[in-house]
């Protein structure tokens, strides 16, 4: 696996159930118990970062792939969204949702990455990270940057051997494979 | 004697309860299943604790993070404090982890495997198994077959971590050869640094007896079907060292 570059072209994936979330229910449950009490939603989603060498494939060809690749992306039970380094903010949206990203230390991702820029083609695949996203919610707003953090501490990361950022949440473009990518690219915020 | 008492933690998910109740009993001790609904106060009562394998709340989050949250783990924690024995075989061991009764040591996703794996290993006791409980009637160098069966059994930890764990002789267990899970120094027991509290990812109880082993060594093949086999010892030390902790009448 070649390590990735900052001229690489980097896209980043959000994969989300559709079906009920089990884990966090749990979570909820769980926070609840170890004291807060005005935690009404949790929400999780798998997120990876991938780095393309440029020129990078079209966008759209990039996300039907990803669309079409069953060890990420189940269109009988997940969503997909995405957000690619053309159109981030290095702020996220600007808004108040926060979202903590939790990341195993040392996570590795080369049979992924070979797999992916194998059989799926996903050309020029450089390298990749996984994490998984929450984002907790009291009576219908954002939880506050300081709970989601205290979340993570608490719960949601093992400082042991993993790694936690908390972060505007970004606005992603939320894919729908089954109808083809290119004709479903209406911006919208995964919540 | 009395047979001291010890309670087989079950939580939602557990599944290794039965057998491990069984080698508690069979090496001396009264072992009898915890319920996680139970009043955890009720735990006080016990002389010791294993905490069995399985995937306690269906590892939800990662590993043991849930059950490690709960009061039956704190209780424990607080009398494991007061130096009463605790065993936590793979999911359990987990949990002992995810709790923080280990120092900053974790349970993270087997590597290079990246994936849950199941196979017999030789586990071996390591230089100065008098430090733990659960070794301290073993030689050093003495074999054991155990059943490995996890995704998320590489114990690693900073490598100032494993120095200190090393210097202090924690890890009292370890495979012969390389680990398959890619532990951080082969380990696959860790105990804490009083002795009293053991972590073990591969599973000693369904390694007990003849007939659990035999299929790997034909030479339990015509013995005793019931016939304590290595890895039965882990419950013979524990059943010894509770037995020496008695108070005196």
């Amino acid at each position: 696996m070649s390590a990735s570059s900052p001229q690489d072209f980097e896209l980043e994936i959000a994969v989300d159930l559709i079906v009920p979330d089990n884990t966090a229910f749990t979570v909820l449950v769980a926070l609840r118990e170890l004291g807060y009490a005005a935690l009404e939603r949790v929400e999780r989603a798998q997120i990876v970062r991938l780095w393309f060498a440029q020129p990078a494939p079209p966008l759209d060809e990039l996300v039907a792939k990803i669309g079409h690749a069953e060890v990420l992306f189940n269109p009988n039970k997940h969503r997909l969204s995405y957000v690619s380094s053309r159109e981030r903010s290095p702020h996220g949206d600007g808004g108040t949702h926060w979202e903590a990203v939790v990341e195993d230390r040392d996570d590795a991702t080369s049979g992924l990455v070979a797999l992916l820029a194998g059989p799926f083609g996903l050309r020029g695949l450089r390298s990749l990270t996984r994490g998984v996203a929450w984002r907790l919610f009291e009576a219908g707003t954002p939880a506050s940057r300081e709970r989601v953090e205290w979340a993570c501490r608490e719960l949601l990361a093992n400082p042991n051997s993993q790694v936690f950022r908390v972060r505007h949440m970004p606005a992603r473009v939320v894919a729908h494979a089954d109808e083809g990518i290119a004709g479903a690219r209406a911006k919208e915020n995964t919540q | 004697m009395r047979r001291p008492t010890v309670a087989v933690v079950v939580f939602p998910g557990t599944n290794s309860e039965a057998e491990t109740v069984d080698a508690c009993r069979d090496a001396g001790m009264q072992a009898r299943l915890f319920w996680w609904s139970e009043d955890p106060e009720l735990l006080r009562t016990f002389d010791g604790y294993v905490l069995a394998g399985g995937f306690a709340h269906e590892d939800r989050v990662r590993a043991g993070a849930i059950a490690a949250k709960s009061p039956i783990v704190a209780v424990i924690k607080e009398e494991a404090g007061k130096g009463k024995l605790v065993l936590g075989l793979c999911n359990g061991a987990q949990v002992l982890a995810e709790a923080g009764m280990l120092g900053p040591v974790a349970l993270a996703q087997n590597l290079p495997a990246h994936h849950f794996q199941g196979l017999m290993v030789e586990v071996v006791v390591d230089r100065e198994p008098q430090r733990c409980a659960f070794t301290s009637c073993l030689e050093p160098g003495h074999a054991m077959a155990m059943a490995l069966a996890h995704g998320e059994g590489r114990f690693t930890g900073t490598p100032a971590t494993f120095e200190q764990l090393e210097e202090h002789a924690q890890i009292v267990l370890r495979y012969a050869g390389a680990a398959p899970n890619g532990a951080e120094h082969r380990a696959a027991g860790i105990c804490n640094d009083e002795g009293n509290v053991l972590a073990l990812m591969p599973h000693p109880e369904r390694a007990a007896w003849a007939f659990n082993v035999a299929f790997d060594d034909p030479a339990l093949r015509g013995v005793d079907p019931n016939k304590p086999a290595a890895a039965h010892s882990i419950f013979a030390c524990m059943a010894a060292a509770l037995r020496a902790t008695e108070p005196s009448p």
